[in-house]
């Protein structure tokens, strides 16, 4: 019973792989032929609209539809019943757990791509002299390939907390009482534990960074820098005023990635401190109100505050892109 | 103005292979030094231990009687020319020629004032606002060389600076430099592959091969007593014929015998030839020193041989003719164009004898 059952959703599960991606082929060859039957001017220009319909209907119905949607019920109430008005912003930008969110996601935001973005350039440059260099950008590569909740956990034993007195299981304030200090509860002191999660997105993003810029910095040709060299420019004023400027494309792509992964980071907060004791950011605020609260009007405003926050960085992104084209 | 010396340099990579070899090289204050020598032979690699850029394995360098092995690059006030001109891709022109002087922190007036004098003496003011992609190859050529001159150093280095150029281009370009050269006066030292360029522009020619330099002269010199082998059929297009050859006494006369060929050494060079008699030689003549009869100019000392025309190559202003021997030895002769040579036919050409070239097969040096 159980067997055919499990053959029966096999056989589904093949048969719409095969209809699915036979049907999307046999839907751009009827277009194509359509479209070759149509007078050759006509035909240049309506068959790259041929070919996009689908993408931008998939587009349509799974990105833009429920972002119209996210919108619309961010004016209503709890159940999305009646009209609200401005009362879930209102709320947003008052509420005193909303405000220490706002608070945190910007240290978030400054630390971070700050931190990951100048020490991924730091290692990037420094690793471009050393010999080991292969193995070395491994080792600082292989967070990245953590996922957020993978990362948490190994960090919740970096970070464990027993009392004075009894073993310490964590890494750090088994290091901290060797040294004979008290131990540290590094997620619990609601002065340093902001700090202690934004150390576990640094971890991750470092590597991420480093490889991106480091290709930049190889691409910049040799000899422009021993140019820069012969007209007498120290090591120092040749990072300032060659790599830099010329790898900058490359660093605002890294940061802004940075800057999105880091609005929507929730993950690493909801399993070490489940937004407790003053840590909670943005997204973990609005996981909270729509599924803890079930109050989707609440919860679909502050989605669109984190989308509104969002948009700056990718039109500056987009800008970015479009000027290296016109420079190709 | 920089007096520069090479004292027994050597350069070994760091995979043992050793690019250059006990190079002494003694480079005076203004002159223009041409290096030239096939690829791969260490032209980039001399140049760019004098520029600071390649660390010295062993020997000395002297700038202005000054040992500068160890000094960095900013400390030897020299400026390149890159082969691929390495501007830099963010900056304006303007910029690139300025970049070294804003580092000196030289006033902006005096910056903007000599960048602009450099632009008027190289025909590129009215690019000093666009960055380097969007120049031509030849004006990147130009902004290369301005950023140099810019900075007024104590020597020029260029790798090959020309290459990159067309023909036409590259033909004026050789002319700019040289008169660059005469109105500055400044020590240049050019890196080149094409002997056309060295010849043309050398004040002295140092020719190397395989990391070891074979002889500096001036380009006069090295054309009309080449040391050795290497540097006969280095210099000079097409390049010199040679054969292999020993010399053999009849009585008062001495002859160099060559397969089919058989050549008498005028008697003014007898006698210096006299100690290699029965040994084996190497005999080599330039082509511009072969004439067909009819137009041969008065003056030489012309010795009559056989041959059979097996390509003719007419190039407008001369012909090269490829000849071969009775023994099937092939050789090349540039004659005047008014020649008549059809392929397959059998000529006679006569040899110039005031201007043959004999040297030792073991040490490939000339026969002094
Ligand atoms: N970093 C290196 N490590 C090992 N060998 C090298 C290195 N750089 C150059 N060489 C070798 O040293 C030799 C001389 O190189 P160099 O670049 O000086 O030649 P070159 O005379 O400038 O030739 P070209 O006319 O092709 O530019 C070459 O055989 C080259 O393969
Ligand atoms: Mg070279």
């Amino acid at each position: 019973m159980q067997d055919t059952s499990n053959i029966l959703r096999l056989l589904s599960a093949i048969s719409a792989i095969i209809f699915g991606s036979g049907g999307i082929i046999a839907l751009f060859y009827v277009a194509n032929i359509a479209v070759n039957r149509l007078p050759s001017q006509a035909r240049s220009r309506i068959l790259p609209w041929v070919y996009m319909t689908p993408a931008l209907l998939v587009l349509g119905a799974f990105l833009v539809l429920p972002t119209i949607r996210t919108i619309i019920i961010s004016f209503m109430d709890q159940r999305s019943q009646s009209w609200v008005g401005l009362d879930n912003y209102h709320f947003a930008f008052t509420n005193a757990a909303m405000l220490t969110a706002f608070r945190n996601n910007i240290l978030w935001l400054v630390l971070v791509t700050g931190l990951s973005v100048s020490l991924g350039l730091l290692i990037a440059v420094l690793m471009d002299r050393v010999k080991y260099e292969p193995l070395a950008k491994t080792l600082i590569f292989l967070p990245m390939v953590i996922s957020f909740v993978g990362a948490s956990v190994i960090w919740r034993f970096m970070y464990a907390y027993q009392p004075p007195g009894i073993d310490q299981i964590g890494l750090l304030n088994a290091i901290a009482v060797s040294l004979g200090f008290e131990p540290i509860g590094w997620l619990v002191n609601k002065r340093i534990n902001n700090f202690a999660l934004i150390t576990i997105m640094i971890w991750l993003q470092t590597g991420f960074a480093m490889v991106l810029l480091s290709s930049a910095v190889k691409g910049i040709p040799k000899d422009v820098i021993e140019a820069a060299r012969m007209d007498r420019a120290s090591e120092f004023q040749i990072f300032w005023r060659i790599t830099i400027p010329i790898i900058s494309s490359t660093l605002l792509v890294v940061s802004t990635t940075i800057v999105v992964l880091v609005l929507k980071v929730f993950d690493i907060v909801f399993v070490m401190t489940g937004g407790n004791l003053d840590t909670e950011v943005i997204a973990s605020r609005m996981i909270k109100e729509m599924f803890n609260f079930r109050n989707f009007g609440r919860g679909s405003a502050i989605a669109v505050i984190l989308l509104l926050a969002v948009i700056p960085v990718m039109v500056a992104n987009i800008r970015r892109f479009q000027q290296q084209e016109a420079n190709r | 103005m920089a007096h520069i010396v090479f004292e027994q340099v050597t350069k070994s990579y760091d995979n043992g292979f050793v690019a250059v070899k006990d190079l002494n090289l003694d480079i005076g204050d203004d002159e223009f030094l041409v290096l030239v020598g096939p690829s791969g032979c260490g032209k980039t690699t001399s140049l760019r231990m004098l520029a600071g850029l390649e660390s010295i394995s062993s020997g000395n360098l002297y700038i202005d009687g000054q040992r500068v092995n160890d000094k960095s690059p900013r400390e030897r006030d020299i400026a390149m020319v890159f082969q691929s001109y390495a501007l830099y891709p963010h900056m304006s022109i303007f910029e690139n020629m300025a970049f070294s002087l804003q580092l000196q922190g030289t006033p902006k007036a005096d910056i903007r004032q000599r960048v602009q004098a450099a632009a008027t003496q190289l025909g590129i003011e009215e690019l000093l606002d666009r960055k380097p992609k969007q120049l031509s190859g030849g004006q990147r050529q130009r902004v290369a060389v301005g950023r140099a001159i810019v900075r007024d150093p104590s020597a020029f280095l260029m790798d090959e600076p020309l290459s990159n150029l067309d023909a036409k281009l590259r033909v004026q370009a050789r002319a700019e430099l040289s008169k660059l050269h005469k109105k500055l006066c400044t020590t240049f030292i050019y890196v080149t592959h094409d002997q056309v360029e060295a010849m043309t522009m050398g004040s002295r020619i140092a020719v190397m091969n395989q990391g070891i330099l074979q002889q500096v002269d001036t380009p006069q010199n090295l054309y009309e007593h080449p040391n050795n082998v290497f540097v006969a059929g280095f210099i000079g297009s097409p390049a010199m014929n040679f054969f292999k050859a020993t010399l053999h006494p009849e009585g008062d006369a001495l002859f160099i015998k060559a397969g089919a060929l058989r050549v008498p050494i005028p008697a003014a060079a007898r006698s210096r030839y006299q100690s290699y008699v029965g040994t084996p030689i190497i005999f080599g003549i330039r082509p511009e020193n072969i004439y067909t009869p009819e137009y041969a100019p008065p003056g030489i000392n012309p010795f009559s041989i056989e041959a059979t025309v097996s390509v003719v190559e007419m190039m407008g202003h001369e012909i090269i003719v490829y000849l071969t021997l009775a023994d099937g030895h092939e050789f090349l002769a540039r004659v005047d164009p008014r020649s008549r040579l059809t392929p397959g036919e059998a000529i006679r050409v006569n040899l110039d004898l005031n201007r043959f070239h004999l040297f030792d097969p073991s040490s490939t040096h000339v026969l002094a």
